[in-house]
């Protein structure tokens, strides 16, 4: 991609339908585990996917409202006018939450052997990864 | 490394906002090049040099 081509959206029907694809495959996920006797990780990866989903569908639809330049990169991201400096901040995040999530499930597996429940625990780290992809890019956006 | 566009921006007469739509980046991303927190990358810096008729090491300065 050039940098002097004008940035166009991601149109609303694509949106939609990479919406649709995640909720097939998190539906996927949930009947894979269901079938494999893994009740518990079964839901967490249903909460987890529900959770991401309705987390784009939101900032997305603040971002249409508002428009892109208000709520910054991470919508631009989301509505796919996201520019280099919006990308290289998204793959740092992203490096982040890679980085913590080694750390959030050995936490984890420790938390389950020890007793907790295992829908609370993956719930948990998806709460807990996602925090730092939020927490993540918006210090590299004031940084960067 | 130091570079020249806010200068030549502001002699230009443009807001960051206008140079941001011509060369087609978001305002944060001009406002980051211009206080030199963000590096561009090499395509970015050739658009930069292109859209005020100059070259690159015209307006981009190694620190060293």
């Amino acid at each position: 991609m050039t940098t002097s081509e004008p940035r166009r959206g991601l149109s609303d029907r694509r949106f939609l339908v990479a919406v649709g694809c995640g909720l097939v495959a998190v539906g996927i996920m949930w009947l894979v585990f269901t079938l494999a006797g893994e009740p518990d990780t079964a839901a967490g990866a249903l909460v987890g996917g529900l959770a991401v989903t309705a987390l784009a569908i939101v900032v997305r639809w603040r971002a249409k409202r508002r428009g892109p330049s208000v709520d910054g990169g991470f919508s631009r991201v989301l509505l796919g006018t996201a520019d280099e400096r919006d990308n290289t901040i998204l793959t740092a995040s992203l490096a982040w939450v890679g980085l913590v999530a080694f750390g959030a499930h050995a936490i984890g597996l420790a938390a389950v052997a020890l007793g907790a429940d295992g829908f609370v625990v993956i719930g948990a780290i998806e709460a807990v990864l996602i925090a730092v992809l939020v927490g993540a890019f918006i210090l590299l956006s004031r940084r960067t | 490394m130091r570079n020249d566009i806010r200068l030549l921006r502001e002699e230009a007469g443009l807001s960051q906002a206008a140079l941001a739509e011509a060369l087609g980046v978001s305002r944060q991303t001009v406002n980051s090049l211009e206080n030199g927190r963000y590096d561009p990358s090499l395509p970015l810096a050739f658009a930069v040099a292109r859209y005020f008729r100059t070259t690159i090491e015209e307006i981009f300065h190694d620190d060293v």
